[in-house]
């Protein structure tokens, strides 16, 4: 594979994983917002039902980093 | 320390003239977390005789207060001199209210006055008896907001326009027709007009103004003797209130009793190691009958060290747990500091914010729980910032390099591995809570099923991947597939289809302990880029020193406050989302008890 493309590789891999994050937590962020208007105690509940997609931002970075790595190997 | 406090049932059964002398004794006590009556077989009690006189009194205080806010310091006094203050700084209140709405109506009218004066004065109409109009003459005053386009549109009638002076808001006018024109008039007026009515024109400039000045006077001596009885009786009103907030709890107090028509009921929760004192207390009421059992349910009251219970904050924003639970704050206060700080992991920005949190704690102490939390967290980023030889993203401190034992931008392999070794203890401090939560609640056959299974999948699972991956055979690997099989058959006994759904999310859960790896990585190459940039901008020298220092101070800081946030948010979920789930159940009730 063209040494080139790694990097490229990599940041698509983190990218794509950060939008799906993104898209995830909006989605479940505006519902818990909506929530919590409604019944104030729901707030930890909606925090962690909001953080849960963080993991795919997180595996995005150790496969990007893998990617990285791998390609140096 | 990793269960709620113990509690023991207490009922009080005794004869009806009993109920004020139980309610005074319960309530001096502060410890009877009452257990609410509903109503079954007795009926429930009525509040006790003064409760309607104490309501009213409490209604008259509060329009005092909502006037005179009582002082935060609090003067000891008695139902009857608080009747008597309530009584008679209500009257001159609400007399001093009165007028004082009296004067705002006043001071309303005569700046109308003054205002129409102006208008009047800034169209240049002389005489104001025109205004009035006749039969004859219809007289429109407003303010054109496009004078041009007004006088073009007013050019084919027949009109007389008064406007001499500009003002902000456009041009005040004045526009005199003959009455049979009025209404086209009107219409050519509309599209850049405000029209403005007039209250009352007289030609007395300056008057008003004086009789304004006097109003302002006489309102401002009001206010003064408002501040004044404020500062005399400051003390008194907050000794009324809360004399009022006691008695009118007592007196609602029967409304959670069971009464019947000689007796009364009053059931509740007190903590074991405190059911002596009631015994004591209550024992003195005169045939009385008191009943104390061990509680299996009831109201939840955490008992944790002085130096453990700040991290209390996190199950009071999650959930308590249930009377027999497991109360996990110890667990927390050892782990949520040391994910924090292995984020963060910098030296500098331990030290910047111990110093920060320092300020604050000093500065609101209501939230100094939640600051004594982020201490200890500062202190664990110093910690790992000396294991990652890090001090503000540089390897050196004031030219002493800094020897790092794993650097994160360097061994990230070695420090993810390190995160997965943190995960899978920490999930599996999760895994023997829950087994200890079925052990106390349905036995060890289900805790061990229930729970042991996940424990057994584990280890099976890991020294088959140690095999397969890294060629490390420790048992046999049929031995291998065997336990995962017997362990999935004990979690379908324990846990049913939805353990069987969950094993795929016991290797997320793990994994996702990785985020300890690479948010710190983040941080730390923010950090870096930071540094680079301000070392380049100090190479070009001259001006570009100074928006170096700019660079350094403001990206640091930004820095910092990302991490700041980020280590707290995502060490919280690692406990909330990873750890509570293996054990937690929650739902408790905060211990409340009557009179506090």
């Amino acid at each position: 594979m063209a040494s080139e493309l790694v990097p490229l590789a990599a940041a698509a891999a983190i990218g794509m994983g950060a939008l799906a994050t993104a898209w995830a937590e909006k989605e479940i962020g505006s519902a818990a917002i909506g929530a919590m208007a409604e019944k104030q105690e729901l707030f930890s509940k909606g925090l962690i039902l909001t953080v849960i997609p963080e993991t795919i931002i997180i595996f995005a970075l150790v496969v990007a980093l893998q990617i990285v790595g791998l390609a140096a190997a | 320390m990793f269960t709620p406090e113990k509690m023991s049932f207490v009922t009080l059964a005794s004869p009806k003239n009993n109920l004020e002398k139980a309610i005074e004794v319960l309530y001096d006590l502060k410890l009877l977390h009452i257990d609410p009556h509903r109503g079954q077989d007795l009926p429930i009690g009525t509040p006790l005789p003064d409760a309607e006189a104490l309501s009213r009194l409490s209604l008259d205080l509060g329009f005092v207060t909502s006037h005179l806010p009582p002082a935060a310091e609090a003067k000891a006094m008695d139902l009857r001199e608080a009747e008597r203050l309530v009584a008679t700084l209500k009257a001159q209140v609400a007399a001093i209210v009165a007028e004082r709405e009296a004067l705002d109506q006043q001071s309303a009218t005569l700046e109308k006055r003054v205002k129409d004066i102006a208008f009047l004065r800034a169209t240049g109409l002389r005489d104001p008896s025109l205004l009035a109009g006749s039969r004859r003459l219809t007289v429109m005053a407003g303010i054109a907001t496009a004078p041009r386009r007004v006088l073009t549109a007013l050019r084919s009638l027949d009109v007389e326009v008064f406007s001499e002076e500009k003002r902000k808001d456009g041009y005040p006018m004045v526009v005199v027709s003959q009455a049979e024109e009025g209404d086209k008039v009107k219409a050519a007026l509309a599209e850049a007009w405000i029209p403005y009515a007039f209250d009352h024109v007289d030609q007395n400039p300056g008057v008003h103004e004086k009789a304004l000045d006097a109003v302002a006077a006489r309102r401002k001596a009001l206010d003064a003797r408002l501040a004044e009885l404020r500062k005399a009786h400051g003390k008194e009103l907050a000794g009324c209130r809360r004399l009022l907030r006691e008695r009118i709890r007592k007196a609602e107090a029967p409304l959670r009793f069971a009464v019947g028509e000689h007796s009364f009921l009053i059931a509740g929760w007190v903590p074991t190691a405190q059911t002596a004192a009631v015994q004591k207390q209550l024992g003195g009421l005169p045939s009385s009958y008191l009943a104390v059992e061990d509680a299996l349910d009831g109201p939840t009251k955490l008992a944790n060290p002085r130096a453990v219970r700040s991290f209390e904050f996190f199950l009071n924003l999650y959930s308590l747990p249930k009377l027999r639970e497991i109360d996990p704050t110890f667990l927390v206060f050892l782990s949520f500091p040391i994910f924090y700080g292995m984020m963060l992991g910098d030296i500098g920005y331990g030290l910047a914010l111990y110093a920060l949190f320092s300020v604050l704690r000093w500065r609101m102490p209501k939230y100094r729980g939640l600051f004594d939390i982020f201490l200890l967290s500062s202190i664990f980023t110093v910690v790992f910032g000396y294991v990652f030889g890090e001090f503000f993203g540089a390897e050196e401190v004031l030219g002493i390099p800094l020897v790092p034992f794993i650097h994160r931008t360097h061994d990230v392999n070695e420090l993810m591995l390190v995160s997965l070794v943190f995960g899978l203890v920490h999930v599996n401090l999760g895994f023997v809570f829950g087994f200890v939560n079925e052990l106390r609640t349905h036995g060890l056959r289900k805790a061990i099923l229930a729970k042991g299974s996940w424990m057994l999948l584990e280890a099976a699972g890991i020294l088959l991947i140690v095999d397969f991956f890294f060629g490390m055979a420790f048992i046999d690997r049929t031995i291998g597939f065997g336990v995962v099989l017997l362990s999935v058959i004990m979690l379908f006994l324990g846990e049913g289809v939805i353990g069987l759904i969950e094993i795929p999310g016991l290797i997320s859960s793990v994994l996702s302990y990785l985020r300890l790896a690479a948010v710190g990585l983040a941080s730390a190459s923010l950090a870096i880029v930071v540094n680079t940039m301000a070392d380049d901008l100090f190479a070009a020298g001259g001006a570009f020193l100074a928006i170096g220092v700019l660079v350094l101070v403001m990206g640091h800081a930004i820095n910092i406050m990302i991490g700041l946030i980020d280590a707290f948010l995502q060490s919280l979920r690692l406990h909330y989302v990873e750890m509570f789930t293996k054990f937690y159940g929650g739902n408790g009730k905060p211990y409340n008890p009557f009179g506090r």
